[in-house]
């Protein structure tokens, strides 16, 4: 008695398999015995060079091969078609009248994925038979889904990575006496982070950073609302804590409970030498000038749990010579074997990465070696170089 | 072996200590390091059911629990039901043979043990079961994004008891319908208080299908309800939705919108629409009364579009019927075909639906998704 599957089995009466034998006799055997464990799409081959021939044209899901045959032998048609990257993985049953453990090893050394020994046991071969073609099917649904869901992801990743700003936005920070370096990266192929730059009606410039709880595409279709929304907003006399206030607000009715996100948004004021800028729950923003480093305050409620909220405006000074950092919290949540990186961590990394000719790249691979990062990373440098504009990023 | 094989634990069941110590032995020689033994087939279950292993070699004869029943447990079992195991029985033992796959054997070794065919099946099973795992590992991982992705989407749609009231406060009666072809859609509906009785509709209907269209739909229907005070006025709103949807979408990426107000004082459905399948007069049971005109440029493609303001005759006895293009292209552009079905349907969007979804597979069409939205006049 077989007992009944704990896991749902898949179907295999679909499956096509391939009888190649010499023996005509043997060969009707193997069909009725094939027949009888209810498949029906069967061919036959009586030699090597046939079979190669039918797996061609039939496709089959599995081979059932003799081993000593005219023209081509089973050994080298196993081997050739483990030598094509198209039928590496075709199951190949080997049936043969040799018993000798050498002659098992042998198939097996020439690619065949399972051996019989004739005279056949019918209830073994169908198990054997019948085991393959389950693998057979559920691998190949189990590709099916990868394959249907990679390319819609691919599709949507491209779509995510058109609402960042492009390369000339960021270029053009320049003509604010700015240098702006901006490094994100999905943990999946869809994130919840979302970072942007616009400006006010006096021409200053206005840096948010998003980071919507979760991952995936679920994050990802936070970011496109909270994107569009954006895009609709006003930014011309633009109040760091008003504004959020105000997209909080707009935000909270389309989040379903247990969805939020985390925000900083704000100004570079270049002719007072601030950044003013309102948090939503954010990280702490991380300020490098000559004085060393301190961490501004990302406290305040996160935006989508409750529509009223209000918002504080705060500053940081942005002297030339100065460099902002705002980060996804995966920055400062990186595993690292003895608990996460944090704060402090996050800034010594950074300091050490700043004192360098190429620090955003460098802070990044300093976090990867941190440790684990499995949440969205964004980091932004914002940079008042030292008397007046330079060329390049940060 | 590739360094993934050889990282996977296993796990040998045999009454003999020589039999364990010599698979160990060949094991280890090939370069499995995480193996693990057990003596007798009680101990062996103990540690299947409590520990992770990747594959078991499992003698038949022992003392108390033997190999078949060991291995009937395991199938019955769903942490253990898909474990390679890897049963040994002498060549000759045709009836063990059998009696060892009807208990759920994964394959099985030839006694006495011989080295190369021993790695040849170890190898095969986990290299299988490797790529089988890899391969679930990512299908579990998309399908609670995409799950949740899909709760978030029907989020987005009227709550049943808005509905109700909205339906209630123009004295219609409201039905709809829905399928995706993939577990996302950009199909996206929805009501608007349109004042005086009057209830607003739209349906939107992005290019494409599955995440990416999800995207394009969730971002349009943030602007869709951000104009909730142009809901009187259609062509202004499509207007609207169309001069900040054009600088969202990416060229090649477009959406058809039909937004109207249904007003019952008026018997009438004023309405304006951006490329999207004509709103239908219908009649209960008796098919297609009225098409109307759905043309219009599409959203997206230039920012200046305007919008006309079209009206359908709604009078009492009378439906509305808006679908997205799904439904029409199902028909083969046929409108008789539809009303057909539309006579068929009676007074259910399902029924409707699963009319058009059959008719559309029928054809070959590669499956879009499909929304139907209708309101009756009593």
């Amino acid at each position: 008695m077989t007992p009944p599957p704990a896991v749902p089995l898949p179907d295999i009466a679909a499956c096509r398999v391939l009888v190649v034998d010499d023996n005509a006799i043997n060969c009707e055997l193997l069909v009725a015995l094939l027949e009888r464990a209810r498949l029906s799409c069967i061919e036959t081959a009586t030699d090597g060079l046939e079979a190669l021939a039918a797996i061609e044209r039939f496709r089959p899901d599995l081979v059932l091969l003799d081993l000593m045959m005219p023209r081509l032998d089973g050994y080298e048609v196993c081997r050739r078609l483990r030598a094509d990257a198209r039928h590496a993985d075709l199951p190949v049953l080997v049936q043969t009248s040799l018993t000798r453990p050498e002659d098992r090893a042998r198939a097996f050394a020439a690619g065949a994925t399972d051996f019989v020994t004739k005279p056949l046991n019918a209830a073994e071969l169908e198990a054997r038979v019948r085991i393959h073609l389950q693998n057979r099917v559920l691998i190949r649904n189990l590709r099916q889904y990868r394959e249907r869901t990679a390319s819609e992801l691919v599709l949507a990743r491209s779509m995510q990575r058109r609402l960042l700003p492009g390369p000339a936005a960021i270029a053009a920070m320049a003509a604010a006496g700015l240098r702006l370096g901006a490094h994100f990266e999905p943990s999946s192929e869809l994130g919840g982070d979302l970072w942007g730059l616009r400006h006010d009606d006096r021409g200053r410039p206005v840096l948010y950073l998003a980071d919507f709880s979760g991952h995936g595409v679920a994050a990802a279709l936070n970011t496109f609302r909270l994107h569009a929304i954006l895009r609709g907003m006003d930014f011309a006399d633009f109040e760091p804590a008003r504004f959020l206030a105000d997209l909080n607000r707009r935000l909270c009715p389309l989040l379903p409970d247990g969805q939020f996100a985390t925000m900083l948004i704000g100004v570079v004021d270049a002719a007072a030498g601030v950044f003013r800028y309102a948090s939503a729950a954010s990280t702490a923003p991380l300020l490098l000038a000559e004085g060393g480093l301190r961490f501004g305050d990302g406290s305040g409620l996160p935006l989508g749990i409750v529509p009223e909220v209000a918002y504080d405006d705060r500053s940081l000074p942005l002297a030339p010579g100065s460099r902002l950092l705002l980060y996804s919290d995966a920055a400062i949540e990186v595993e690292t074997g003895r608990g996460v990186l944090g704060e402090d961590g996050f800034a010594g990394l950074a300091a050490a990465a700043f004192a360098g000719p190429a620090p955003l790249p460098d802070l990044v691979a300093r976090l990867q070696t941190a440790g684990t990062i499995d949440d969205d990373l964004t980091l932004l440098v914002l940079e008042r170089p030292p008397g007046g504009t330079g060329p390049g990023a940060p | 072996m590739i360094g993934a094989v050889t990282a996977c634990r296993l796990l040998v069941v045999d009454d003999s200590e020589v039999n364990r110590e010599l698979i160990g032995m060949l094991l280890a020689g090939a370069g499995f390091a995480d193996i693990a033994y057990a003596g007798d087939g009680e101990t062996a279950l103990r540690r299947l059911m409590s520990e992770p292993f990747d594959l078991v070699i499992l003698d038949i004869v022992m003392p108390g629990l033997d190999g078949f029943a060991v291995c009937r447990r395991l199938r019955e079992e769903r942490r253990t039901a898909d474990l390679p195991v890897l049963v040994q029985t002498a060549l000759t033992g045709a009836e063990d043979r059998s009696r060892a796959f009807a208990a759920g054997a994964t394959d099985l070794l030839s006694k006495p043990i011989d080295r190369d065919e021993l790695l040849a099946r170890v190898r095969i099973q986990l290299e299988n079961r490797l790529l089988i795992r890899g391969l679930q590992g990512y299908r579990d991982r998309l399908e609670q994004e995409l799950a949740l992705a899909r709760s978030m989407y029907d989020h987005l749609l009227p709550a049943p008891g808005r509905v109700a009231a909205l339906a209630a406060a123009a004295g219609v009666e409201v039905a709809h319908a829905s399928r995706f072809a993939s577990e996302l859609g950009g199909d996206l509906w929805g009501l608007f208080d349109a004042g005086g009785g009057r209830l607003g509709a739209w349906l939107l209907d992005v290019a494409g299908r599955g995440v990416s269209a999800a995207l394009n739909a969730f971002r349009l229907h943030g602007l869709v309800q951000e104009l909730q005070s142009l809901a009187a006025a259609p062509a202004e709103l499509l207007a609207a939705v169309n001069s900040q949807a054009a600088a969202l979408l990416a060229p090649g990426e477009h959406a058809t919108l039909v937004y109207g107000v249904i007003d019952p004082a008026e018997g009438a459905f004023a309405y304006a629409a951006a490329a999207a399948p004509s709103p239908l007069v219908i009649r209960r049971g008796s098919g297609l009364l009225l098409q109307g005109d759905g043309t219009g440029l599409p959203l997206g493609v230039a920012a200046e579009s305007r919008y006309e303001l079209r009206r359908l005759p709604l009078p009492p006895g009378s439906g509305l019927l808006l679908h997205s293009n799904a439904l029409l292209e199902a028909a083969e552009g046929d409108v008789e075909r539809l009303g057909g079905w539309l006579r068929a349907a009676g007074g259910d969007p399902s029924g409707l639906l699963a009319t058009a979804a059959e008719a559309g597979q029928r054809a070959g069409q590669a499956g879009d998704d499909m929304t139907i939205l209708w309101f009756y006049r009593p």
